[in-house]
């Protein structure tokens, strides 16, 4: 059977970029939630199994490594999620007159 | 019993929450803003050259045109959002450890045995812009406090500056405390005058003196002392040294009239103060400088390095958003600033002063002073 069609995506402000932006903290936040929940469990797990995870987290020291590895990750992460807002507004500049 | 130490005690979350605030201003700092003032060299410029008959534009025929720019607007959010995001995370740190870190503060200052000192001047008046803005937009300003034990203004600078700078490519990746650009200025004065032993130092605008305290590293058989006008900056100093066990003697004084004896003073420096000081203010500090140097004494400073001849047009309309934007009032006043004549009006000869860039991890500094 032939699937339906999609309706294609909908934007709701005069502003189509504010449609775009809400779009991308509702992922957020739904991503958040995935990665708080997991180390919950982690956390859970743990505890359950005779360690002291919390304790243990706050005690951590990352070393030099892991520091750098950190830093990498973070940009990477970063610009990620904020590189569309460049692209976006950097196409429109230079477009504009 | 061991003593324990002063010092800036982020929890697990907060310091990932740091390092992801300095993450996104150093994505904005680098990437979106290389991104927008490639777009002002590439677009704004040959259109504003176009349009106007006159044969230099102004940074600010340039600055009008540029704020029209889709890129600019992004820039502009996520530096100033940032900016508050920075103070919101590190302040979050500085609250929950107030009443603990202010209690070994307490405790480090009040012993008997405490190896340096602080004079504070209660009636000593502040003047602009410190007393009247929030500089760098740190919530409260540099000196504000609720109770005399406060030390909220130092802990929020000294837990802020060190992520700041290394998003503006300006640090080498130091934690909050380091002392690493102090002993980046310590090894440029001992580069620039290997013969020179100061038996006296003095840190200028010392602000909370993690730098300071570099220097009785770099000269141990060396008095250091450390002025500043923000008491409640110099407390947090204070404090910090006699963590560190450094020796460190704080003054509270203006910097154009520091009470010190002429010629007391070997060696005075200072770190990004004088883009803090008005046109009028930096002459003057200079002059006191000068008088306090004893005959061979070294006057060194490290400060912005955005000086018109060596910043392209799109650096400094990004640099000019600062003063408006970011409690920056005098860095495009500094910036354009010829010092070597203040310095030389100020008492140095002319031969005897320098005005140089120096490298320091991804960035550079101006090195600028002279010798008496």
């Amino acid at each position: 059977m032939k699937t339906p069609p999609r309706l294609e995506k909908q934007y709701f402000f005069d502003d189509t970029f504010v449609d775009v932006f809400l779009n991308v903290v509702a992922e957020l936040t739904t991503e958040l939630g995935v990665v708080k929940e997991r180390l919950d469990t982690v956390e859970r797990v743990l505890d359950e199994n005779g360690v002291s995870m919390r304790d243990l987290i706050e005690q951590y020291q990352p070393d030099r490594n892991a520091l750098i590895e950190r830093t990498q990750a973070r940009m990477k992460l970063v610009q990620t999620i904020l590189d569309p807002f460049r692209e976006h507004f950097s196409t429109m500049s230079d477009k504009s007159d | 019993m061991k003593q324990q130490k002063f010092r800036f005690e982020p929890s697990h979350d907060e310091r990932a929450r740091q390092g992801y605030v300095g993450a996104i201003k150093g994505y904005t700092n680098m990437v979106v803003q290389t991104d927008l003032e490639r777009t002002i060299e590439g677009k704004v410029l040959p259109l504003a050259k176009a349009a106007t008959a006159k044969q230099t534009l102004t940074r600010k025929d340039i600055a009008t045109l540029s704020s029209a720019l889709p890129l600019y607007a992004l820039w502009s959010n996520l530096t100033f959002y940032s900016q508050d995001m920075l103070f919101k995370t590190v302040g979050d740190t500085v609250k929950r450890t107030k009443k603990d870190q202010e209690s070994i503060a307490q405790t480090l200052t009040s012993r008997a045995n405490k190896k340096g000192s602080l004079s504070l001047d209660e009636h000593l008046k502040i003047s602009p812009p410190i007393s009247q803005i929030e500089i760098h937009r740190m919530p409260g300003g540099y000196v504000s406090e609720t109770d005399p034990e406060d030390l909220t203004a130092g802990r929020l600078y000294s837990g802020t500056i060190e992520i700041y700078r290394n998003a503006k490519a300006m640090g080498d990746g130091s934690q909050a405390g380091s002392d690493a650009i102090g002993q980046f200025t310590a090894k440029t004065v001992k580069s620039y005058f290997p013969e020179l032993a100061p038996r006296r130092i003095l840190d200028l605008g010392c602000g909370t003196g993690e730098q300071t305290i570099a220097f009785k590293r770099a000269f141990p058989d060396a008095e250091v002392h450390g002025l500043d006008a923000a008491g409640p900056l110099l407390k947090f100093a204070h404090a910090w040294a006699e963590s560190e066990g450094a020796p460190l003697h704080f003054k509270q004084a203006n910097a154009q009239a520091t009470g010190y004896e002429a010629g007391s003073f070997d060696l005075i420096v200072s770190h990004i103060l004088f883009h803090e000081t008005s046109r009028t203010v930096m002459p003057k500090v200079m002059k006191e400088a000068f008088r306090l140097l004893a005959p061979g004494g070294v006057f060194l400073n490290l400060d912005v390095p955005y000086q018109p001849e060596v910043t392209p047009l799109p650096r400094q309309i990004t640099n000019h958003w600062q003063v408006i934007n970011n409690g920056e009032p005098f860095w495009t006043g500094f910036a354009e600033s010829k010092l070597p004549p203040i310095l030389a009006k100020a008492g140095f000869e002319s031969e005897q002063i320098f005005h140089n860039y120096e490298q320091f991890g991804a960035g550079q500094y101006l090195v600028f002073g002279g010798r008496k």
